[in-house]
């Protein structure tokens, strides 16, 4: 007879538990907060996707660019950044409508599937179940993968073909073709997806595949996988102006990016206690001639360690030093911090409790021995209700979900519906983007570079944050409103009762509100064109 | 009465490894707990503030460093204009206030012009990095002020231990006030001589 602990175990499996509580968080609420500028980028090339069939950055009215054109070529097809988010986005809008939900929707989904295969990865190939329901837990209670898998970008899907990746290369993909095929792909449509994360993330792969399972890897299947994954991607190479990003890759920055990369990996992946351990241990290895681990799982743990080592390092000539460039790493984290877990809880049951505890629900080991250190990085401009500081992160998020927030662009949305009149342009020095998507307006400036100006525009928007381009010189936009404002008898101020935030709903931990400041920074500020047309009745 | 015994930690050293672990979670789990935003703020009504005051004056001296490093980027690129003037050979008749580049063709000019470039780049960074900085700055003490201003105005039957507390750091964020106004006085001047030489090297 079976157990009545086993009869509930069978009716409600931990493992479906774990993924309804991960459904609830990724798919509740995906609309409260408009889109920020990169998703609108997004969204804005989906939406012309099914105008024109093709991501083109011109629709007639507005110009979608952040680089100051580079990003397109003479007839206005997008070049600068691989087209198989924009695709997707497009044919959820074609299913779903041209909603913030339906955009973000697929890749929530992914983000559930990436919690799933975390789970999946480590029960097939190890058969610990407890090790298995802690990484999927980790992974679905992980509030910065939780924010960057509900935006309309690549970040899930990234993460998800490296977990099909590190699927297929446990299965028996030396001699079977399906596993075969599954990593090619998954591969190939990783570079379609972003070439950063296929090229940090496969050199870091097939480096440490070669150091610890050198044994299992054929030659030839490995010169397969390389052909095979080269002429997925060729046609990319062509279609897209990688070359033009190449030229931006400096040696000068290596050493500060890979201080700022392994500063966000200590503070939000994995904490430096964890990884002064691991580095401990293997360290004693080698150091005693020991060699290698031999047992499979810590093995494993070795594998996805060297992958994200090798993946940091990789990184590191690029310019652009991002968070969200370590965002696909978040699920091989979590099954080495599940693995630390199972561990402690063997050692000393007390200790991997409390251990599980705070992984699960606090940011406290992150950032507190960094504090101590004085290594933690927190922004001057921080608010106590981030991850930058120690929270109950879940809370936090929850706080969110349950709340409208007050969203910078969301305020400028309802602003401009409001007050402009149809026809009007409005001139911005960021967060142009959004307003394209949802309004039915004119808008420049933003990051566009050239601004043709003919007649002056009717709305100007003056963010408190300053950009500059590239060349460290003022953005065009924020040259011409300052120019356009010296003119007290052009414009007049209007202050918006809202807080004229740095991006909005950006899911970088150094950025990301879940609630309304402790103390607001500056409102929003807008200057409407005085003319009599506009103020007479 | 049954007799606690403690284990005897000296004949078995794993026993420490264990202590040790259960202590250090035990100790992030406390301040962890201590460091939350609202528990500080009952315990320490201030602290807020305080931190906030300790981070911007962490800036501020990231923002000396950075005006100190923008002077020094802006020597190195007046020594370059001295130099490419050096290279020129001027015709009498014309004005030197403002000298032509090097002609195409010569090595030496090519090679000025070329650092002159990357030095003008560096010295542009140096400028956004203070920029940067002491516009974050600027508005979080204008906040901070208005935030203690209304609390001070609005809060007249506060405790006679806070209102001190937050008058000493209204205090604080209006001295640090004046000393950013002086940051940005010479961020301007510094900024008025880097586009004096960048005009030059524009109508050379």
């Amino acid at each position: 007879m079976t157990e009545p602990s086993n009869r509930i175990y069978h009716l409600f499996p931990p493992i479906l538990i774990i993924l309804a509580v991960g459904a609830f968080l990724l798919l509740f609420g995906l609309d409260n907060r408009p889109f920020w500028q990169d998703e609108a980028e997004t969204a804005g090339l989906a939406k012309n996707v099914l105008k024109y069939g093709v991501p083109r950055a011109y629709d007639g009215v507005n110009i979608i660019s952040q680089e100051a054109g580079k990003e397109y070529n003479h007839d206005f097809i997008w070049r600068w950044s691989p087209w198989l988010q924009i695709y997707v986005v497009a044919a959820a809008f074609r299913l779903g409508g041209l909603t913030t939900y339906a955009a973000r929707f697929p890749f929530a989904v992914l983000g559930l599937a990436c919690i799933f295969l975390v789970y999946r990865l480590v029960q097939h190939n190890f058969g610990n179940r407890p090790w298995a329901l802690m990484a999927a837990a980790l992974l679905a209670c992980c509030v910065p993968f939780l924010l960057f898998s509900r935006q309309c970008r690549y970040y899930s899907l990234g993460a998800f073909l490296i977990l099909a990746s590190l699927y297929a290369f446990r299965e028996d993909w030396q001699t079977k073709r399906g596993p075969a095929l599954l990593l090619y792909f998954s591969l190939g449509l990783l570079f379609y997806s972003n070439y950063l994360l296929f090229l940090s993330y496969t050199g870091a792969f097939l480096l440490a595949a070669g150091l610890l399972y050198y044994s299992e890897i054929s030659l030839a299947r490995n010169l397969k996988l390389i052909i095979v994954t080269g002429i997925i991607i060729l046609p990319g190479l062509f279609l897209f102006s990688i070359q033009q990003q190449v030229a931006m890759i400096s040696l000068e920055g290596i050493s500060k990016n890979l201080g700022n990369y392994f500063g966000d990996f200590f503070q939000f992946l994995i904490p430096l206690p964890v990884a002064l351990y691991l580095g401990w241990r293997w360290g004693r290895l080698l150091w005693r001639r020991a060699g290698l681990p031999l047992e499979s799982e810590e093995r494993y743990i070795l594998f996805l360690s060297l992958i994200i080592l090798g993946n940091i390092l990789l990184l590191s000539p690029i310019p652009q030093c991002e968070h969200r460039y370590l965002v696909h790493l978040y699920p091989l984290c979590a099954i080495i911090l599940g693995w630390i877990i199972i561990k402690t809880w063997r050692y000393q049951k007390f200790s991997g409790a409390l251990l599980g505890l705070l992984l699960l629900f606090t940011n406290w080991l992150w950032v507190l021995p960094l504090d101590w250190l004085g290594l933690l990085y927190r922004p001057v401009h921080n608010d106590p209700h981030m991850l930058t500081y120690p929270n109950l992160p879940l809370k936090l998020y929850l706080s969110e979900l349950s709340s409208p927030y007050p969203d910078v662009n969301q305020n400028l949305i309802r602003f401009f519906k409001t007050h402009a009149h149809p026809g009007d342009t409005i001139l911005t020095t960021y967060g142009d983007l959004p307003l394209q998507f949802y309004t039915s307006f004119k808008v420049v400036g933003g990051l566009q570079g050239h601004i043709p100006l003919s007649p002056p525009p009717d709305w100007l928007v003056l963010r408190w944050y300053t950009r500059w381009n590239r060349h460290y010189d003022l953005n065009e936009s924020e040259k011409l409103i300052r120019q356009l404002i010296s003119d007290p008898t052009k414009y007049q101020r209007v202050v918006v009762a809202a807080e004229d935030e740095i991006y909005g709903n950006r899911a970088d931990p150094y950025f990301h509100h879940f609630v309304p400041r402790t103390e607001p920074l500056s409102p929003i500020v807008v200057y409407e064109k005085i003319s009599p047309a506009r103020h007479n009745p | 009465m049954k007799k606690f015994h403690l284990p005897d930690i000296t004949r078995n050293p794993s026993l420490w490894g264990r202590w040790l672990l259960a202590a250090g979670l035990l100790l992030v789990s406390v301040q962890g707990l201590l460091q939350l935003y609202e528990v500080r703020h009952y315990l320490f009504p201030c602290a807020y503030h305080e931190l906030k005051l300790k981070l911007i004056n962490e800036e501020y001296s990231r923002i000396e460093t950075g005006l100190q490093s923008l002077k020094a980027e802006l020597d190195k690129l007046q020594v370059l204009r001295d130099q490419q003037e050096r290279l020129e050979l001027l015709p009498t008749s014309r004005s030197s206030s403002c000298l032509a580049s090097p002609p195409s063709g010569d090595g030496a000019g090519l090679h000025v012009e070329a650092t002159w470039q990357s030095q003008l780049h560096a010295t542009k960074k140096a400028q956004v990095y203070v920029a940067q900085k002491m516009n974050y700055i600027r508005v979080m003490l204008e906040s901070m002020d208005r935030s203690l201003q209304s609390k001070l105005a609005g809060n007249k039957s506060a405790s006679s231990t806070t209102k001190p507390e937050v008058e000493k750091i209204l205090q604080q964020v209006q001295k640090d006030r004046t000393l950013l106004q002086r940051y940005h006085d010479d961020l301007n001047n510094l900024s008025e001589q880097l586009i004096k030489l960048e005009k030059c090297d524009k109508s050379s």
